[in-house]
């Protein structure tokens, strides 16, 4: 006979794996933006409530089947990053803002992101909490207690498959190679021809469309009301920067953070009867301690090439 | 033809006028340097000339065609080609990956690896440390990836800022010959900035003495070097 | 004058003044750190949050031992968490002056001192990390703070907070919030007047270089470590001297609202003003007030008449937000500087020099 807690720990750690992608998928579009364009993005957030409520309405108001609906999140939250980089970041980037600058910035965004939502919502009957009309079918149920279903699967499939493709398009294509080109030394890069605009558009658009899909499993799979995507930010935050703003770095950060998160939190509340309530504390408290300690990340992967400057 | 023509320029960054009505030519196949005492705005003129400082008055010529006021992208894309002093490498990619960049304009693959191999033959040590991040080079390695970089566009003229700033004289020295083997191997005229106006004057065809902004003295470079009014100014730059 | 008596009276008005008070001075708090030394305080509410829980806690205690009082039911965390405290709290406010002054005072010097204890130790990652990295630091520490206040009965009470707090001068009957307010628009100008003193004395000018460039000022003999940890103790011992203040005024402290929204907001005060400029972020302040206090459906319907449809009635009070937020970004787009640009420094020897230089100049002209 199997203990109930070998369950639950197995429970936590599939529901570690899924936070942890999405994590990771959210790390990344942090990450690259970071990286190229020097803006510690706390809007990105924000593109992540947007594409949980953009699959709502495609799905829900439009009829669209669950694929079509990721597709559609996808896109409009490409475009929203797109529009507060040209909007915003972009001119202030123009006229030489610092990072810290860039930072604040990012809060006012993401201010007017969410809250403008929230006003939305709260107007519209039945937007306050959302989730997708339609239930991910079960796979599998482990020893007749532990049910799997195609999110467990599809998530890290998906972050792992999205970590090969920016790793491929960042060291193999002409394209990723002047975004990192972009990244370490942008005069450079335009006095080599890149053109250092079209780069940043394909930073903003390829950050919003990993938050719009991130946000597209949060809607399916859990729920979504307009603070989700804050609710995430610290998480995402911590698993780009022990990551140390590498892909693979904040995929194995992530999915570190998402299974370390869920399977200590059971553990301390089973032998040491800590609360539920202080799991936020392990991301926030990892992040300070990389932060402070180890600013290069817990994982220094240099062959990416995407290797932190001091 | 001249390939290059800056005429009556006024440049500077924010509203400061560093340069001030400032006419060079470059012609085919030429060494121009263009030397001065620190400050006099030697950097600035180039950047000017290239887009990248900002161009108060005055007209650009390139091969007979206005490029006045173009972005260093679009002036790069036509056949321009320039060697900033300072963050002149990605440092963060690797040798390869920054000549790959230098050829960012050029799509036909064959012709990237046709120039590499040219690259490669002037700078074998580039070869050698092909994989590594270019950030981890050494100053002198550096400085032959940035002139590598530059090369790798096939240009028709080269503006090189200080190229050898920050060497130990010997392997400035070298540099500075193989800029000339580049010369002869492929007759890209050069518009060569340099500290050491002694040096650079010796090898160069001709000269431009810049001085407070304005140029003070232009000539053939053995001219420059035999006035004995302007002993001062190469002495007391070679003291340094 | 019965209009000025009933103003004076109104609920709304008390509200606005002693919110301008309180946020007047969590926002010169931020202006010494970030305006004045480039410290990018993203946790400024945990130290507001810090002033309130001590004024909280010291309060509810004290109270409960003046009333002898034993909970009916034993309750979790301390006696004041427990069911009808805040009734037998509330009642020793308004029957013991002494008490209510005497705690008062006592809550604003022990909030300060922790306020600039925490502060001093909040600084040490300045030293290490880069402007926008320190941010997101200094923002993680006031979210674990508010996740402690949230979980833990000892000794805040977690999500239920601390309750049945009332002004210093409850016992006054019906001016007493009055009285309070015109106590925190005086505690709001002192503050102000020892921050511009502070920022104007060579200690200031320390700040600046520090700001400006480190490494100038390290030659210069500033020690930017102390300069910073100094500039965090001020702002953070000021930061809690809001939260007592408010703490005093609202009555009951609950975690949750103490958000990063708070932070937020005194940033856009202090941006729209002027950073590094105190008077300005009088003007900041005085502006976002109005706007945090106006968007509210009930408040525009029952106070102006101004009705509102129902759904912009539900929604108005997250619009306001979306101002903010708009603040924050067109200031940084098209006018960094905010409304009122910050001052060139002013001492004797620049005084004197410019002087000189113009004497130089009228002698060659």
């Amino acid at each position: 006979m199997v203990p109930t807690l070998v369950y639950t720990v197995f429970r936590a750690v599939l529901d570690g794996l899924l936070e942890g992608s999405l994590y990771a998928l959210m790390g990344f579009g942090l990450t690259i933006v970071f990286r190229v364009t020097r803006v510690a993005n706390f809007a990105h957030a924000e593109y992540v409530t947007y594409g949980a409520y953009a699959a709502y309405v495609a799905m829900v108001a439009w009829g669209l089947g669950l694929i079509p609906s990721a597709i559609v999140a996808a896109l409009a939250v490409a475009a929203v990053a797109l529009a507060s980089d040209e909007l915003v970041f972009k001119p202030l980037w123009r006229r030489g803002s610092t990072p810290l600058h860039f930072l604040v910035a990012s809060i006012g965004v993401g201010l007017v992101l969410r809250f403008s939502l929230q006003a939305v919502a709260a107007a519209v009957p039945g937007y306050l909490n959302i989730r997708l009309p339609r239930f991910p079918p079960t796979l599998t149920v482990v020893g007749g207690k532990v049910a799997i279903n195609v999110v467990h699967a599809a998530a890290p499939l998906l972050a792992l498959s999205t970590t090969v493709a920016l790793h491929i398009l960042f060291t193999k294509t002409k394209l990723g190679k002047a975004m990192r080109a972009t990244a370490s030394n942008p005069t450079l890069a335009r006095i080599s021809g890149i053109n250092v605009i079209m780069v940043r558009r394909v930073t903003w658009i390829i950050g919003g469309l990993l938050a719009g899909l991130s946000g597209f499993i949060i809607s399916y799979y859990i729920q979504a009301n307009p603070e989700v995507g804050w609710n995430f930010l610290l998480w995402m935050f911590a698993a780009a920067i022990a990551g140390g703003f590498t892909f693979y770095g904040t995929i194995l950060a992530g999915l570190i953070l998402g299974i370390v998160g869920q399977v200590a939190i059971i553990l301390a509340g089973y032998y040491a009867g800590i609360t539920t309530a202080y799991k936020p504390a392990i991301a926030l408290v990892i992040m300070v301690l990389v932060l402070l300690f180890r600013p290069e990340g817990i994982i220094r992967i240099q062959s990416l090439g995407l290797r932190r400057r001091a | 033809m001249a390939v290059l023509l800056a005429e009556n320029i006024y440049g500077g960054y924010g509203d400061s006028v560093v340069i001030q009505d400032v006419s060079i030519r470059l012609e085919k196949g030429e060494i121009v340097a263009l030397v001065g005492p620190n400050g006099s705005g030697k950097s600035t003129l180039i950047k000017t000339i290239y887009g990248v400082a900002r161009l108060f008055k005055g007209k650009v010529l390139f091969e007979g065609r206005d490029v006045t006021g173009l972005p260093p992208e679009v002036k790069t894309r036509i056949g321009m080609s320039y060697v900033p002093q300072t963050y002149n490498i990605f440092p963060d990619l690797t040798v390869q990956e920054n000549l790959e960049m230098g050829a960012y304009i050029i799509d036909d693959p064959a012709k990237i690896a046709d120039r590499m191999e040219l690259v490669f033959s002037i700078f074998p040590d580039l070869k050698v440390f092909r994989e590594k991040l270019a950030g981890e080079l050494s100053g002198g390695q550096r400085q032959m990836l940035a002139v590598a970089r530059a090369l790798m566009t096939e240009p028709k003229v080269m503006f090189l800022d200080e190229p050898t700033a920050g060497l130990a004289p010997k392997i400035a020295i070298g540099l500075l010959k193989t800029l000339i083997r580049i010369r002869e191997e492929t007759n890209i005229p050069m518009l060569l900035v340099e500290q050491h106006a002694r040096r650079a004057l010796q090898l160069a065809d001709r000269g431009y003495v810049l001085v407070s902004g304005r140029i003070a003295v232009e000539g053939r470079g053995d001219e420059i070097l035999s006035r004995k009014d302007l002993q001062e100014l190469f002495l007391g730059i070679q003291k340094r | 004058m019965p209009d000025l008596l009933s103003l004076l009276k109104d609920p709304l008005f008390i509200d606005i003044v002693v919110i301008f008070g309180v946020y007047m001075i969590l926002s010169l708090s931020f202006n010494i750190e970030y305006g004045f030394t480039g410290i990018p305080n993203l946790g400024k509410v945990l130290f507001y949050a810090i002033g309130a829980y001590v004024a909280g806690v010291i309060a509810a205690w004290i109270a409960l031992r003046i009333a002898a009082f034993t909970p009916k039911t034993p309750a979790e965390g301390p006696a004041y968490c427990a069911y009808g405290a805040p009734q037998t709290i509330t009642e020793v406010f308004k029957t013991n002056p002494e008490f209510a002054i005497g705690v008062f005072l006592l809550s604003l010097i022990i909030g300060a001192a922790a306020g600039a204890v925490l502060g001093v130790l909040a600084s040490y990652p300045a030293l290490r990390l880069r402007e926008d990295f320190l941010a997101i630091t200094l923002l993680a520490f006031s979210e674990i703070g508010r996740l402690i206040t949230r979980t833990e009965w000892w000794p805040v009470c977690a999500h239920y907070g601390i309750r049945g707090i009332a002004t210093p001068f409850a016992w006054l009957g019906e001016y007493s919030r009055t009285i309070y307010m015109f106590l925190v628009l005086v505690m709001a100008a002192l503050m102000y007047l020892l921050a511009e003193k502070l920022v104007n004395s060579p200690w200031g000018r320390a700040m600046k270089a520090v700001r400006d460039d480190e490494l100038a000022a390290e030659v210069y003999g500033k020690n930017p470590a102390r300069v910073r940890a100094q500039a965090m103790a001020v702002g953070s011992a000021m930061a809690a001297v809001a939260g007592t203040l408010y703490a005093f005024y609202l009555g009951s402290i609950m975690p949750d609202d103490f958000m990063p929204i708070v932070t937020f907001l005194a940033i856009a005060m202090v941006m729209l003003g002027g950073t590094a400029n105190n008077r300005g972020v009088v003007v900041g302040v005085a502006v976002l007030v109005l706007v945090d206090r106006l968007f509210n459906a009930s408040v525009l319907e029952r106070k102006f008449g101004i009705p509102l449809p129902d759904y912009l009635a539900n929604s108005i009070a997250y619009l306001k937000y979306v101002v903010i937020g708009m603040v924050i970004i067109l200031i940084l787009i098209f006018g960094p500087q905010g409304l009122i640009p910050e001052k060139p420094l002013k001492t004797p020897v620049v005084e004197e020099t410019k002087k000189r230089l113009k004497m130089l100049a009228r002698k060659e002209s």
